[in-house]
């Protein structure tokens, strides 16, 4: 069943975070972050966060374009993990106080891949 | 704190409070087309997003209602064409950049070359009257300084790009702009005049109100409670100021994420809390080397802000550069494009330290941004006609001042010949 989870060997603990938090841009991980409750955040931060320097290990075999589809999916729910900091270690809400969300801003060229 | 230095009085100026009226009136905002905008040598882009002949990128001047192809040339050279076809007015290129070894319109295919001028009419029997030497896409001048592209649409200007950057342009000249080819770019067009906008990116006052769980703790500590700035110097129509931060800053033990992306090499965390590779910091160090940063030398310096008559900033810091343009396209409607300029990441590390940083970006930036609606409705209720404007607002008092001396100017060369300083 580990193919149907779609991350490495190893990681199966983090399946259920993948419908929700692999995606394709920074500017979608700002989206779901900005849109999500504080409870779902911290679950997620706390699933995370002490898993993110086993992760950052496992993919440093790969060269950053060439990851296997599997580990991108790892990467990918780990570049939600900056997002959902700001939020759990910053703001203590899921938008920064005083700030109007949805806003105007866009993210017209990001940093790249998976930008 | 003692002997305080007040930039107000170095600058020149009344303390009067100053009028609102700039920051609202359809008057003067034509005054700011006609005189401001339609005069000066704006910044529309980089060298390096154009790199080969043939490629072309538009760029909207919305104030002065044009549309303007930046392209390179066959011989390296890069020109400013108006993108409207001679033939029936329609925009000729449609795509907001790309490669092309000519330019067609999408209405009847007439082309221009890369020098702008008709090459070709399909059916040309059908148009005698036409002759095709004189008949091209409408210049407009275009100047490189320090590898940003400039236009200008007076016909002619009558000063160049150096002129008209004076002693900004002479201070900054030379400086290594790291990474320029690569900007992370995040833009808005919002409910706000352009000034209101562009001031939002003028002081470190609001640091504390505004940046509360973001970045007041890396700018603001007991020696300096209330982010004033280090410096400020009033350079003709520009102007510029330094910034300087919490000397005792360090990433607090609730920032497990950023400490994470900063394991490898602790190095890699700047002082404004920028995380980047630590091959990365060498290449920034050869900016900062440069003998206009932090002129004042402070052990602190988190960047400068170099403000360029009439819309761009160009901010060197210590995580490298950024820019902002302010484009006016109603009094009260702005679209505001920032350029942060980052490696390219080589490695999943270098890649999740931009997250990171991109993550950190985007919230300093909505806090900027969010401010800029409500200060415009706060203004257009005329409930206060005047701005009562203190030292820290001092480039905003300059900057409203030159924009009026340069609207009363009968030229350009007139307003650089009496800067009122």
């Amino acid at each position: 069943m580990t193919t149907d989870f779609q991350l490495p060997d190893g990681f199966g603990d983090l399946a259920k975070w993948v419908s929700k938090w692999v995606l394709p841009t920074a500017a979608d991980r700002l989206n779901v972050r900005c849109t999500s409750k504080m409870e779902e955040l911290e679950e997620f931060y706390q699933a995370l966060t002490p898993r993110a320097p086993a992760i950052l290990d496992y993919l440093a075999r790969y060269s950053l374009h060439e990851l296997p589809v599997e580990a991108e999916n790892l990467f990918k729910l780990l570049l939600a993990l900056p997002h959902v900091a700001m939020a759990i270690e910053l703001h203590r809400q899921p938008i920064a106080p005083n700030t109007p969300y949805p806003n105007d801003i866009r993210i017209s060229r990001s940093s790249m891949p998976y930008g | 704190m003692g002997n305080y230095k007040s930039f107000t009085e170095a600058s020149g100026l009344p303390f009067d409070p100053v009028s609102v009226e700039p920051y609202h009136s359809m008057e003067y905002f034509e005054q700011e087309r006609e005189k401001i905008f339609a005069r000066s040598w704006l910044s529309v882009g980089r060298v390096e997003e154009i790199p080969n002949a043939g490629d072309y990128m538009l760029r909207d001047i919305e104030i002065c209602k044009t549309q303007i192809i930046v392209s390179r040339d066959k011989s390296g050279a890069i020109n400013a064409y108006h993108n409207v076809c001679p033939h029936r007015g329609n925009l000729v290129m449609k795509a907001r950049e790309g490669n092309a070894s000519l330019f067609v319109c999408g209405y009847h295919s007439w082309t221009f070359g890369l020098d702008g001028r008709l090459r070709g009419i399909p059916d040309e029997a059908g148009f005698p009257m036409i002759d095709k030497k004189t008949c091209g896409l409408k210049r407009a001048s275009c100047e490189v300084w320090n590898g940003f592209i400039f236009i200008s649409l007076a016909e002619p200007p009558d000063v160049t790009l150096k002129e008209f950057l004076g002693d900004m342009g002479e201070l900054l000249d030379g400086m290594v702009m790291p990474f320029a080819d690569n900007p992370i770019v995040l833009e808005a067009t919002l409910q706000a005049n352009w000034k209101v906008v562009m001031d939002a990116f003028s002081e470190s006052y609001h640091v504390t109100s505004v940046h509360p769980t973001t970045i007041k703790d890396s700018f603001i500590w007991s020696g300096n409670p209330h982010g004033r700035a280090m410096e400020m110097e009033f350079l003709g129509l520009h102007r510029r100021s330094i910034i300087t931060g919490n000397p005792g800053f360090a990433l607090g033990p609730h920032q497990k994420v950023a400490a994470l992306a900063a394991a490898a090499d602790a190095s890699a965390v700047s002082t404004t809390g920028n995380v980047f590779g630590g091959e990365s910091m060498t290449v920034i160090a050869a900016m900062v080397e440069h003998p206009s940063i932090n002129t004042i030398k402070a052990d602190t310096w988190v960047n400068d802000l170099n403000m360029l008559f009439p819309n761009f900033h160009i901010d060197p810091s210590p995580g490298g550069f950024w820019t902002h343009q302010f484009w006016p396209i109603a009094p009260n409607r702005t679209r505001w494009v920032s350029n942060w300029y980052v490696p390219r990441p080589t490695t999943v590390r270098e890649r999740f330290q931009q997250e990171l940083y991109l993550a950190n970006l985007a919230e300093i930036m909505v806090e900027d941004i969010g401010t800029t609606e409500r200060v415009q409705l706060g203004i257009e209720s005329g409930a206060q006609p005047h701005l009562h404007l203190g030292d820290p607002d001092a480039l905003i008092r300059h900057s409203l001042d030159q924009a009026q001396r340069f609207i009363n100017a009968p030229s350009v060369s007139a307003a650089l010949k009496d800067p009122g300083q």
